[in-house]
């Protein structure tokens, strides 16, 4: 199916209506998810039928919601703040709702609420700014100072393999570790990805050869280096 | 980076099953005949595996999760004594899922019947194994899902429409690829009940016959893939990524081998 005649353009992915992009650029995908049918149609109380649909397609998804921002903030209170604030936003825009996949929309939104704590976050920065030296999207890998995040030597002599993994992902800049929670964990195919991260799909097939590369020499460093306790 | 530069984005395209047939072939010969790039495959297969293991995908604490239950229940509280509903609020709107073609498509009348009380009865004299009562759910499953014309509840070829639809019903994710370009068109899915589990099955065209491919998770104690032909119907399954698969169909077995190996080469092991 996926072809690689495919990735020039970009079709309706997730069955979402498309509109013509507004600005701010990051409400872009959340608004043309849920354009209305009409312009009277807004957000209002939900009927009994409509939270008990908000559960199946949209709260069920509360775990992929909060691993993506666990993931992406680096810090678990950050994380739940930014699932929350998620889903009262999900929950405001419910009532438009004209079906397609909740998990890829509730993941949009809490992308998009992270690089807004991000702009934040940058903004009231003091402490030198981190940048990955590989910056070739200049502004878009910004990343803030992992103060939990330990010493490459350290990360890797984590105990755990998840543990382990989470230090490595951790260390990437944003744009690689997002693409990395949506292809791996959440196994969205390229075009998801794409219309999820609003970047070309070139863009994701770029990020996706760089990340995974860059994971995969490290994880193999680390499975050398515990080659004996494992078969 | 340890493969080859130029081949790294084509790599990573075959690992994800991002490739059309041609390309992949393309890619896997370079593989094959590339230190460097066979062992960067390796590499990401490996960290793929490390991935998707236990753990790694953290889940919501419980206080976030009963904080969203409360929002919920809030919005919900709140729209009780409501207003009556406004007419446009009252539209109803299409739901994507719920495309459908004409399902009597797809019922196969009488001599479905009688060809389906004859499976049936072929598959009870499989001899008695662990398996028999499982591969008799199976081809029941098989033959109720064209008898009552209800073959698929998703029905498109677009295999990512068919994906996200299993996404909120099923507490796994099977892998649904499209083999249109290798004759075997995705013709949709739905829920089945095998083995006291609800499980997937996905629905795919051969010519005029349909195959349908069970998977649920979980490797069980089947052995290698292996192929049980009885009276019209093949069954043949198979593990792969942590899944169990089991394809019924009444294509010959040489169609359902190679149905199995054009899937098995876009599934990550």
């Amino acid at each position: 199916m996926a072809k690689s005649s495919s990735h020039a353009s970009l079709r309706g992915v997730v069955g979402w209506a498309a509109t013509e992009p507004r600005s701010p650029a990051e409400e872009r995908l959340e608004t043309a998810v849920l354009t209305p049918a009409s312009p009277t149609a807004r957000p209002g109380p939900l009927s009994p039928e409509q939270t008990r649909r908000f559960r199946e397609v949209v709260l069920v998804h509360a775990d992929a919601a909060y691993n993506l921002a666990l993931r992406l903030s680096r810090r678990p209170d950050v994380a739940e703040d930014i699932v929350n604030d998620a889903y009262v936003r999900a929950l405001g825009a419910f009532s438009n709702y004209r079906g397609g996949d909740g998990r890829s929309w509730i993941l949009t939104i809490v992308r998009n609420r992270f690089y807004d704590w991000l702009r934040d976050q940058r903004r009231k920065a003091t402490a030198p700014l981190s940048r990955p030296a590989n910056d070739a999207d200049d502004d878009e890998d910004w990343d803030f100072p992992d103060t939990e995040q330990d010493d490459p030597e350290e990360a890797l002599a984590k105990k755990s393999q998840a543990g382990a993994l989470h230090a490595l992902i951790d260390r990437l800049p944003p744009r690689l570790r997002e693409v990395i929670i949506l292809r791996e964990m959440e196994e969205f195919s390229y075009r998801e990805i794409a219309v999820m991260t609003e970047s070309p799909i070139g863009s994701v097939m770029s990020r996706l050869a760089r990340a995974p590369g860059a994971l995969a020499e490290a994880w193999r460093a680390h499975e050398a280096k515990l080659g004996e306790a494992r078969p | 980076m340890s493969g080859c530069p130029d081949w790294q984005e084509r790599l990573q395209g075959l690992i994800d099953g991002e490739l059309d047939a041609a390309h992949a072939v393309e890619v896997e010969a370079h593989v094959a005949g590339c230190a460097a790039c066979s062992e960067a495959y390796a590499d990401a297969l490996k960290l793929r595996t490390a991935l998707r293991g236990e753990d790694v995908r953290v889940v919501a604490p419980d206080i976030l999760t009963l904080r969203l239950e409360a929002m919920v229940r809030a919005a919900e509280a709140s729209a009780a004594p409501a207003a009556p509903v406004t007419p446009s609020a009252a539209v109803v709107r299409p739901f994507s899922g719920g495309r459908r073609r004409d399902r009597a498509l797809w019922g196969f009348g009488g001599a479905g019947v009688a060809l389906a009380a004859c499976a049936v009865l072929a598959v009870s004299v499989v001899p008695a194994m662990q398996t028999a009562q499982l591969e008799q759910d199976l081809v029941a499953g098989h033959v109720r899902s064209q008898l009552v014309g209800h073959l698929t509840d998703v029905v498109t070829s677009d295999q990512h429409v068919v994906k996200p639809w299993f996404g909120g019903k099923l507490d796994f994710s099977p892998p649904v690829i499209d083999l249109a370009d290798q004759g075997f068109p995705l013709v949709g899915g739905r829920l089945d009940y095998i083995g006291k589990r609800t499980v997937a099955a996905i629905v795919y065209r051969r010519g005029r016959h349909v195959i349908n491919l069970f998977v649920w998770p979980g490797s069980g104690e089947l052995g290698p893939a292996e192929a049980k032909p009885g009276d019209g119907y093949t069954l043949l399954h198979w593990t792969r990524g942590g899944m169990t698969f089991w394809a019924v169909s009444d294509v010959n077995e040489k169609d359902l081998q190679a149905f199995r190996q054009l899937l098995q080469a876009r599934i990550p092991a």
